[in-house]
């Protein structure tokens, strides 16, 4: 597993959302995903910021309000595993 | 000048000559043939539509003719050709008058990327479209027909042409086809309605097509906002149920249903969005066409 991950600056993603859901399109693919809150919560983080597994299992304790567990830490590594899968997200370069 | 200003015999001379030039909606459209069935349906379908000048240019330059060789005196068969070349399988030379309106159908999908297509059909009322996004056999021409029957104005049986720049739906109204049981029921709608011959086993089954109506060709040109995008699904013996589409979810249906998505990336992406941000999005499933068509009216009408 990469340390940390990224959305391509280059890629732009574009965004609409529509009550929880998000509909993203990945120009660098040509490829349409829908997605809920919460995928789109960290997404949107990675195109800001590249992050480690660990930042992400950070955020996702701050957003859930959790002390990070072993929960957390799988859910996010599972949800950024099915990011790259998608190609909505890729390893950064150090 | 409109194509029911020349006689039969104008008609095949210029299609004989590659000097027939129609205009459909946004399209021109060079037609030759020597084929007197397809000279007479395009007569026929074709009669309020305006032919252009000779000079100018041709979106799709059109040609049916008879493959090389002595196949036709056994089997005679039908090729059709875009800028020159064959674009599929030969047909057997009765299916020519259908092959020209598939072929068209083929060159607009295939050419027409200054426009996102939905594979839709679309009605309009007080300027603002309907759509009806479906596979094949899910009933979009059934319910086009009887919304055309009841006076909606016909814009597409079968491409919903969607502006990119504005987000506007483009009408491009040519014949509505109808296939198998469908025929009968249109047909038993009215005697205002009027077909062409109907053609028996062909790879669709039985297919016939229904002339539209003068003025939904004379205001080709009245482009219409997007009103509503109703996902239909005939279901025999089914429950009846019109119910809304999460906006996300119709988007996504919406991707599926589009022609040329993939080739018009983000312009295309965008030009759906806005559809669907600007469209009410149900689901309809029927089995009763006119509680369908009853309920697709009141919408349009703005009484639902």
């Amino acid at each position: 597993m990469p340390d940390k991950w990224m959305v391509p600056e280059d890629w732009r993603l574009e965004w609409r959302q529509w009550g929880s859901f998000h509909v993203v399109f990945n120009p660098a693919s040509g490829d349409t995903h829908l997605i809920n809150a919460i995928p789109a919560y960290f997404l949107k983080s990675l195109e800001t910021k590249a992050a480690t597994l660990e930042e992400l299992r950070v955020l996702a304790s701050n957003l859930l309000d959790r002390t990070p567990d072993e929960t957390i830490s799988s859910d996010i590594e599972a949800l950024v595993l099915e990011l790259d899968e998608l190609g909505l997200i890729a390893p950064a370069r150090s | 000048m409109n194509v029911c200003e020349l006689s039969p015999s104008e008609i095949r001379d210029r299609l004989g000559r590659g000097a027939f030039r129609l205009r459909v909606g946004p399209f021109v459209a060079q037609v030759r043939t020597r084929l007197s069935s397809v000279a007479r349906s395009i007569g026929f379908f074709y009669g309020d539509y305006p032919l252009e000048g000779d000079s100018g240019i041709a979106d799709f330059h059109v040609r049916l003719a008879p493959p090389i060789g002595l196949r036709h005196f056994y089997r005679p068969q039908v090729l059709f050709y875009l800028d020159g070349r064959s674009q599929f399988e030969p047909f057997p030379r009765r299916l020519a008058p259908p092959l020209f309106e598939w072929g068209l159908n083929w060159c607009i999908s295939n050419r027409a990327h200054q426009y996102l297509i939905v594979h839709s059909a679309v009605v309009e009322c007080s300027g603002r479209a309907l759509l009806l996004p479906a596979d094949p056999g899910s009933g979009k021409s059934t319910l086009t027909a009887g919304l055309v029957h009841r006076g909606f104005r016909l814009l597409s049986d079968e491409h919903s042409l969607i502006r990119p720049e504005d987000g506007r739906v483009v009408p491009i109204p040519r014949p509505i086809a109808l296939k198998n049981e469908s025929i009968a029921v249109i047909k038993g709608l009215g005697p205002e309605l009027v077909f062409g011959p109907t053609f028996h086993d062909t790879e669709k089954g039985d297919v016939t097509h229904l002339r539209p109506f003068e003025d939904s060709v004379r205001r080709a040109d009245d482009t219409a906002a997007p009103g509503f995008v109703v996902f239909p699904k005939f279901v025999r013996g089914g429950n009846h149920r019109l119910e809304p589409v999460a906006k996300a979810a119709a988007m996504m249906e919406l991707v599926d249903n589009c022609i040329n998505y993939g080739v018009l990336g983000s312009a295309g992406y965008r030009a759906l969005a806005r559809l669907v941000q600007e469209s009410v999005c149900l689901a309809l499933d029927f089995d009763d066409l006119p509680r369908a068509l009853d309920e697709l009216s009141s919408l349009l009408e703005g009484r639902a």
